[in-house]
C-alpha cells in the first residue's frame, strides 16, 4: 500500500489528479449537449412510482431515479464508475481518513437561497446520525465528524480509512437538503422535494404523474435544456412500449428482459442497454430452523446445479453478465468461481438424504423466469423446487422481516464500487441480513479489510477472495447482473444514455437532453 | 304505516350491522396480511429507528382495537384519514380519481347499450340459423374473453399500426378534452366487451320470448312494418330485463375496472386501491372497501324499502 508521501511522487498529489480530472470532465459533460435546442417538455414513461420522498431513507431505485432530478450530491459518477465533481468542484485527502471538499460557487436551492457548507455538513451528518437511522450509513464507513470548515469547505473525518466513501457520496441517499428550512420546519423531506438539482417539482398525483419544471437557480448555466419533464407512471411494460411507439411519451425505461427485442421493430425508437452492477442472487436460507439449507452440502448442491449462462440467456433474454458478488461490470469485479457439476450436485444432495425446497418468488417477470430456470436446473440434479409467487408485502415479510423462507431469488443494487454490495454478506455491517445470512469469520474480516484498503492490487486480491468465499458458502448466490433497457424516440429527442450506472440514475444526463 | 316503519327500522338496523361487520372484516383482513406498511416501505433494508418512527407517526404502534376504534369513529364523521404513502387526505385522493373511473364506466355502458341492444334484437328476430348461431357465438365470446386480453390486443393493434388513438397513457379531461376521449376510448371498449355480451344475450333472449307471444304474431298478421314492431313491441317489452342487466353491469364497472385501469394507465379508483393493497396503505384500502360496501348496502336497503312500499306482503 502506498503511503501519502509515495502518492505525492512527481508532484502528482491526489488533489491535483482529481482537480485535473474535474476540469477535463466538466467541459466534456457540458459540451455533449451544447449544440442542442432548448425548451419544451420531455415526457418520460416511468415504470414505478416513487413512494419514499426523503432521499436519506429512500431504499429503492424507483425513488433514486426521480430524486436525482431534484437533488445534487457532493460528487457524482462518470460513465464508467469514475468519481467526478458534483456540488464539490474539487476535494483532497490530507490523510487516509480525512476528506476536504471545496464547494462550487453559485449553487442555489430552488427556493432561491444559496447553498452553504452548513447544508452539506448537515445533510451528510443527518445520514450518518445513528438516531436518524439511515440504512445508507453503513455504506459510509465509520464517520467521526462532518464539519463546515468555512462557507465553501466541508471536512469529513473517518475513524479509519474507507475506500468506498467517495462512490457512496454520489448516492442520492446522501443528497444535499436545504437544512436551514428543514430545521426551521418549513421543509419536510418526506412530503416534498427541494434541492439544487436541474428540476423542481410543481405537480404530482400519486401513481399517475409528476410534473417537474426547470430550476431557475440551477448552477449549470444554460441547463437543463428542457423547460419541463412530465413523468407518467406506467407500470405495465406493454403499455409503456405502446406509449413510446405511439409517441405519447418520449423516453421510457424497461424492466422486462424482452424489451430490447420488442423495441427492435419500432419505428424511430432507439434502444440503449445500460449495464449495472445490480445482481440477481439466489438466497438459500441457512438460519431458519425449517430450511434444509442449514446444511452447507445442500446449498452447495444447488449452487453446483445452477446453469448461470442458461439463466442469463433464457430467463433474461441474454441480457446481463454472469457475475460474482463483486459485480463483473466493475474493473475489480469477478465472475462466478463455480463451474456447473450436476453429478457432484446429485452426490451432495444424496449424501444429505435428498432435497426438496420451496422458493418465495416476487411477481416481477424477470424474477419469475429466473426461478423457473433454477427449478429446471436443480431438477437435473434430482432436486425438487417448488415456486410460491407472492405479492411484495408477503415477500418482504417472509424474506426480510421474519426470515421464514427456504430459498428466494431477488436482486441487490451493487451501487458504484465493487466492494459495496459485499457488505450485505457481513451481517454485522448491514444489520439487516442477519435473518438469512450466517457470519463467516474469514469473509467478515475480508469485507472489513477491503473497505479499508485503497484501490490497487491488494484490494483486487481481497475482492477475488471474497467472491470465492461467497460462492463457496452459497448463502446468497450471485447469478447475473441486471441491466436496464432505455427506449427513446430518436425523431423527437436527443438523449445520451450512459453505458454504466450504479445508482439507478438512468437519465443521469437529462439536463443535456433536448428536443430534436 | 306502522308495519312499514317497523320493517324499515329492522332493515336499517340490519344495514348498519352489515356495514359494521364489513368495516371489521376489511380492517382485520388488511392488517392481518403479512408485511405491514412499515415493512413494505423499508423492504430489504429495515432499520429499527426508521421503522419505529413510521409506526409512531401513523399510530401503527398502537393495539389494533384502538386503531380500529379511532378509524371507524373518524370515518363515521366522514374523515377517512390520510394516505400513508402520500400523507394527503384519502377523501381528496378518491375525489381526484372518481371522475376517471366514472368516465370509463359510463363510456363502457354507452358502448354496451349502443352495440348490445341492436345486435341482441337482430339476433332474436332473425330466423336464419347461421345468424342465430353467429349472434350466440359473439355473445359468448364477448362474455368469456377477459377484458385484459381484449385490452392487450387493442393496445398492440393501436400502437403498432399507430391508428390515431392515445395508447399507454392518460390525458385528463380538463387539460385536453379531445385527447381525453382519445385516451378513454380503448379502455372503455375493453371494458364494454363484457357489457355488450351481457346486453346482447339478454336482449336476444327477451326478443325470442317476445316473438313467441300471441300479440307479436297478431302484430305481424296486422301487417305492421318490422321497424314498427321492434319499436312498439320488442323494445318496450325487452326493456325490463335489459335495463336490469345494464344497472348491474354499471355497478360492476364502478367497482371493477382495476385491471383495465392498470393496463391502460388510467388513474382511476380501482387501480389506486389495488396499488394501495400492494403498498399496505391501510387507510386507502379501508376507505375504498367501506365506500363500496356502503353503496351496495345502501342500494339494497332502498330496493327493500321500495319493494315493501309497493307490495305489503313483503313487510311480514
Amino acid at each position: 500500500m502506498l503511503d501519502r508521501k509515495s502518492r505525492s511522487l512527481c508532484g502528482l498529489t491526489r488533489r491535483n489528479v482529481l482537480a485535473a480530472g474535474a476540469s477535463l470532465a466538466v467541459p466534456l459533460f457540458i459540451g455533449s449537449g451544447a449544440r442542442a435546442a432548448t425548451g419544451g417538455t420531455l415526457v418520460w414513461g416511468k415504470s414505478l412510482e416513487m413512494t419514499m420522498l426523503d432521499p436519506h431513507t429512500a431504499l429503492v431505485g424507483s425513488a433514486w431515479q426521480l430524486q436525482y432530478l431534484v437533488y445534487d450530491t457532493l460528487v457524482t459518477m462518470g460513465d464508467h464508475f469514475e468519481v467526478q465533481p458534483g456540488i464539490a468542484e474539487s476535494w483532497e485527502q490530507p490523510t487516509p481518513s480525512t476528506y476536504v471538499f471545496h464547494l462550487r460557487e453559485g449553487v442555489t436551492f430552488s427556493n432561491g437561497r444559496a447553498m452553504t457548507a452548513a447544508d452539506v455538513a448537515g445533510s451528510i451528518g443527518r445520514v450518518v446520525d445513528p438516531k436518524f437511522g439511515s440504512w445508507w450509513a453503513c455504506q459510509m464507513g465509520s464517520v467521526k465528524s462532518v464539519q463546515a470548515v468555512d462557507a465553501k469547505t466541508v471536512k469529513i473525518e473517518l475513524n479509519e480509512p474507507f475506500t468506498p466513501l467517495l462512490p457512496s457520496l454520489a448516492a442520492s441517499m446522501t443528497a444535499i437538503l436545504p437544512m436551514k428550512e428543514l430545521q426551521e420546519g418549513t421543509f419536510n423531506p418526506s412530503k416534498e422535494l427541494m434541492g439544487t438539482g436541474p428540476f423542481m417539482v410543481t405537480a404530482h398525483q400519486q401513481n399517475d404523474y409528476w410534473t417537474l419544471t426547470r430550476n431557475p437557480h440551477y448552477w449549470r448555466k444554460g441547463y437543463p435544456k428542457f423547460d419541463e419533464v412530465s413523468i407518467r407512471i406506467i407500470t405495465d411494460d406493454g403499455a409503456r412500449l405502446a406509449a413510446l411507439q405511439s409517441g405519447a411519451i418520449d423516453i421510457a425505461n424497461f424492466e422486462n428482459p424482452d424489451a430490447p427485442k420488442l423495441l427492435q421493430g419500432a419505428t424511430n425508437v432507439k434502444t440503449a442497454i445500460q449495464q449495472t452492477g445490480d445482481l440477481y442472487t439466489l438466497a438459500l436460507n441457512p438460519v431458519w430452523d425449517q430450511s434444509p439449507f442449514r446444511d452447507q452440502r445442500l446449498r452447495q448442491a444447488v449452487n453446483l446445479s445452477l446453469n448461470r449462462e442458461q439463466i442469463r440467456d433464457v430467463a433474461l433474454s441474454a441480457q446481463g453478465t454472469v457475475s460474482g458478488v463483486a459485480a463483473a461490470v466493475f474493473k475489480d469485479g469477478c465472475t462466478s468461481t463455480i463451474a456447473r457439476d450436476v453429478a457432484k450436485a446429485k452426490e451432495l444432495a444424496a449424501s444429505a438424504g435428498g432435497l426438496s425446497f420451496a422458493m418465495v418468488v416476487q411477481t416481477s417477470e424477470a424474477i419469475q423466469r429466473i426461478a423457473q430456470v433454477i427449478q429446471q436446473n436443480v431438477a437435473e440434479a434430482g432436486i425438487k423446487a417448488e415456486l410460491n409467487v407472492v405479492d411484495e408485502g408477503v415477500f418482504v415479510d417472509k424474506v426480510f422481516v421474519t426470515g421464514k423462507f427456504q430459498a428466494s431469488p431477488f436482486f441487490w443494487s451493487a451501487y458504484a464500487d465493487p466492494g459495496m454490495v459485499a457488505a450485505w454478506w457481513e451481517p454485522s455491517v448491514s444489520g439487516f441480513t442477519g435473518k438469512y445470512v450466517v457470519s463467516v469469520p474469514e469473509l467478515n474480516d475480508l469485507v472489513h479489510a477491503e473497505r479499508r484498503t485503497p484501490n490497487g492490487a491488494e484490494r483486487t486480491a481481497q475482492l477475488k477472495r471474497i467472491c470465492a468465499l461467497v460462492d463457496d458458502g452459497a448463502q446468497m448466490i450471485p447469478l447475473v447482473t441486471k441491466p436496464v433497457t432505455v427506449g427513446y424516440r430518436s425523431d423527437r429527442i436527443q438523449a445520451d444514455i450512459h453505458p454504466f450506472e450504479g445508482y439507478n440514475d438512468t437519465l443521469r444526463h437529462i439536463a443535456e437532453f433536448s428536443r430534436v | 304505516m306502522t308495519a312499514f316503519l317497523v320493517f324499515a327500522s329492522r332493515r336499517l338496523a340490519g344495514a348498519i350491522l352489515t356495514l359494521f361487520l364489513a368495516s371489521v372484516t376489511v380492517f382485520g383482513s388488511i392488517h392481518s396480511l403479512p408485511g405491514s406498511y412499515a415493512d413494505v416501505f423499508l423492504g430489504a433494508h429495515p432499520t429499527p429507528q426508521v421503522k419505529a418512527r413510521i409506526e409512531e407517526t401513523f399510530g401503527l404502534d398502537r393495539p389494533l382495537p384502538i386503531q380500529y376504534a379511532k378509524w371507524i369513529a373518524a370515518a363515521a364523521r366522514g374523515d377517512f384519514g390520510v394516505s400513508l404513502v402520500t400523507q394527503k387526505p384519502v377523501a381528496g385522493e378518491f375525489a381526484l380519481r372518481l371522475p376517471v373511473t366514472a368516465e370509463l364506466a359510463v363510456m363502457a355502458t354507452a358502448i354496451a347499450i349502443l352495440a348490445g341492444i341492436p345486435l341482441g334484437i337482430w339476433g332474436g328476430l332473425e330466423r336464419r340459423r347461421f345468424v342465430s348461431r353467429f349472434s350466440r357465438l359473439c355473445g359468448s365470446l364477448a362474455i368469456s374473453v377477459p377484458d385484459f386480453v381484449i385490452g392487450s390486443l387493442l393496445i398492440y393493434v393501436f400502437s403498432h399500426y399507430r391508428l390515431g388513438l392515445t395508447v399507454g397513457t392518460w390525458v385528463s379531461a380538463t387539460s385536453n378534452p379531445l385527447g381525453n376521449i382519445s385516451a378513454a376510448l380503448l379502455p372503455s371498449c375493453a371494458l364494454a366487451a363484457l357489457g355488450v355480451g351481457f346486453v346482447m344475450t339478454t336482449a336476444r333472449h327477451a326478443t325470442i320470448s317476445i316473438r313467441a307471444m300471441p300479440w307479436f304474431l297478431a302484430a305481424v298478421a296486422r301487417g305492421k312494418t318490422a321497424p314498427a314492431i321492434v319499436r312498439e313491441h320488442v323494445v318496450k317489452n325487452a326493456a325490463i330485463p335489459v335495463v336490469t342487466i345494464i344497472a348491474i353491469y354499471l355497478g360492476y364497472l364502478l367497482g371493477g375496472t382495476a385491471v383495465v385501469e392498470s393496463l391502460f394507465t388510467a388513474p382511476g379508483i380501482g387501480r389506486y386501491i389495488v396499488e394501495a393493497v400492494q403498498l399496505r396503505d391501510y387507510p386507502v384500502v379501508q376507505a375504498g372497501v367501506l365506500l363500496a360496501a356502503s353503496v351496495f348496502i345502501g342500494l339494497n336497503l332502498v330496493a327493500d324499502l321500495v319493494y315493501a312500499a309497493l307490495d305489503p306482503r313483503i313487510r311480514v
